[in-house]
């Protein structure tokens, strides 16, 4: 019987080591191997600078927007169970695709639950990249050999809206229809649009071969790309040795040790990072012996504050898609717009631009911000550089008054933005005319 | 100096190897590119046709209008001979204007017209489109929405 019981045990241990290749005590090699041994973490390094772990640092603000995109990659996977991408009129006198989305609202068990998910978290990860922009900006931490990063950065945040506007067509309501009949309407615009505006509709008019295109593209071209280009943004990362930090932290206040339990060091080098040589690079890192003290073991404190802020996201969203519903409105009608027409909020400041002028509102001013973002910290170091102002870059660092200047221009950008979002969505009613809030009551808008 | 023309002349080898190599790979992803880009151009249009038939015993009486809704036109009869189409698509990112007391506004972006499709305010950089009227065999009139005339052009009916 012992006999038995010993080589059921041996048998177990060799399964579990099969698995899991470590146990799970409170010494440095097993936090090592934990971090490198799981494909899912290993994205993250072993060790990482006590100030990441501080809300200050990044406010969790990239997070929640690589979370949102995860989310709404399950949602709308299983959206597409119950979806045709179909203008073809059904029994009940509806598009397919329209007539889904009531199927899905009344019929299909969560399924508005589902489909208030997808929505909210597509709201939210247009929010979430704006505000993740914002802090990386006004911290520096687009700055010292991370420029690249800043550039894929936008073309993900760009990415983000043409996922959100490809998205909005699907349901083939009024919002839907308009929405993308304007927004080509504006491509036809800009040099070249004409053709841009074909490939994207496959047709002279938005009907339904834009609904088959705009579906691919959103479920399948964009998310590929997306996913891509945030392996790179996350590796430059890595490489780029973690976030983004002043060279000198010492003096900086810090999480105290005690905060983070007792960590039996059983390596050698008992003050030195001493994880496995993965790879010899260039330069001088891993900066063996810099800053030891500052170092702290991402198992378990980062993991744990990381899945916090996923059951946070999940949670938070899960209560709003209960309680509010992701607006419809009535299906497509190709002759006549609702009145005002309004687009989702992220493009109403665009909207209201396009009222003044629509080649100037629509191409020449976005087509500056984006691209003048997008290569913002090159346009700073080509300034540095001709004017010569070598200054001292303190990356990582909020609202650095050296760089008082640039952070202003950049808030005031937002500001001028967020002003021009506020008049679209509360002081614009019908036909585009200037309302009062306070006098009216709304109608569109905020989708 | 026979070191060096060896060097010249591995260099040379060089370019043209890795030249023709790079160069056909480009090649063949230009006109790959080219290809793609074709594929996805449309070929057929499913969209509402240009032109559409009215009879005319159909129009409106003389001096007032008809709304086509569905080709986006309003038909505007000045005499017993004499009528006019106007498109209703807004000049300026495609909405269909609404038919008001004052002449047409738009509710996307707020372009306001007279009712000669005259812009008076908002973003639209130009009058609504007066259209083609053709009379066919069969007493019927041909209306042509692709058509974009001087605002006030009549046509004969008769």
């Amino acid at each position: 019987m012992n006999e038995l019981k010993e080589m059921a045990k041996a048998f177990g241990n060799k399964l579990y080591y099969s698995i899991f290749r470590h146990r799970f005590d409170n010494t440095g090699l097993t936090k090592s191997k934990i971090m490198f041994s799981n494909v899912m973490l290993h994205i993250q390094p072993v060790k990482i600078h006590k100030r990441s772990v501080k809300f200050k640092t990044t406010m969790g603000l990239g997070l929640i927007t690589f979370y949102l995109f995860l989310i709404l990659a399950l949602t709308g996977i299983l959206l597409m169970f119950h979806y045709v991408p179909s203008t073809a009129i059904g029994p009940d006198g509806l598009p397919d695709a329209y007539s889904r989305m009531v199927n899905l609202r009344s019929n299909v068990f969560w399924g508005g639950f589902m489909r208030n998910m997808h929505r909210w978290a597509a709201h939210g990860m247009v929010a979430f990249v704006a505000l993740h922009m914002l802090r990386v900006y006004l911290a520096g931490a687009h700055r010292g050999g991370r420029e690249f990063n800043w550039v894929v950065g936008c073309i993900l945040g760009l990415l983000t809206v043409f996922l959100s506007y490809t998205g909005y067509l699907l349901p083939w309501d009024q919002l839907a229809f308009w929405g993308v009949k304007v927004g080509t309407e504006i491509a036809k615009l800009a040099p070249g649009g004409a053709l841009i505006r074909g490939i994207l509709l496959g047709d002279t008019d938005v009907g339904s071969e834009a609904l088959v295109r705009f579906y691919v593209l959103h479920v399948a071209v964009l998310p590929a790309i997306m996913g891509f280009l945030i392996a790179v943004h996350f590796f430059r990362i890595r490489k780029d040795g973690g976030l983004a930090r002043p060279a000198d932290t010492s003096k900086e206040k810090q999480i105290p040790d005690d905060e983070f339990g007792d960590v039996k060091n059983n390596s050698v080098f008992k003050t030195a990072r001493s994880y496995k040589l993965v790879e010899i690079v260039k330069g001088n890192e891993p900066k063996v012996n810099e800053e030891v003290d500052q170092m702290m073991f991402a198992w378990p404190k980062l993991i744990i504050r990381e899945v916090m802020v996923l059951l946070g996201v999940v949670l938070f969203l899960s209560v709003l898609s209960v309680f509010f519903d992701a607006p419809l409105e009535g299906p497509a009608d190709p002759n006549h717009p609702t009145n005002p027409a309004k687009a989702p909020w992220y493009f109403l400041g665009l909207q209201e631009l396009t009222s003044y002028d629509g080649f100037i509102g629509g191409i020449v001013i976005p087509g500056i911000l984006a691209g003048g973002v997008m290569v913002l910290p090159y346009i700073e170091i080509f300034l540095e550089t001709f004017t010569k102002t070598y200054r001292k870059n303190i990356p990582g660092v909020w609202f650095a008054r050296e760089r008082f200047l640039e952070n202003a221009l950049f808030i005031g950008m937002y500001l001028f933005m967020l002003t021009l979002i506020i008049i679209g969505v509360y002081f614009r009613g019908e036909n585009w005319a200037i309302v009062y809030p306070w006098e009216h009551t709304m109608s569109g808008g905020g989708h | 100096m026979a070191n060096e023309e060896k060097k010249d002349g591995k260099s040379r080898r060089e370019l043209i190897t890795l030249g023709s190599a790079f160069g056909l790979m480009g090649l063949a992803a230009a006109a790959t590119g080219g290809a793609l880009f074709k594929y996805m151009m449309p070929v057929v249009s499913y969209g509402t046709p240009q032109k559409f038939l009215v009879p005319i015993k159909d129009l409106p009486e003389v001096g007032d209008e008809l709304i086509f809704d569905d080709m986006k036109v309003v038909l505007r009869r000045q005499t017993e001979t004499k009528v006019a189409a106007i498109s209703l698509v807004c000049t300026h990112l495609g909405c269909t204007v609404n038919r008001v007391e004052t002449g047409f506004l738009c509710p996307c972006h707020g372009s306001q017209y007279d009712s000669d499709g005259i812009v008076v305010g908002g973003p639209a950089p130009k009058t609504l489109h007066w259209l083609d009227i053709k009379v066919v065999p069969g007493g019927q009139i041909e209306i042509d929405t692709g058509a974009d005339n001087p605002e006030g052009t009549f046509f004969a009916i008769a």
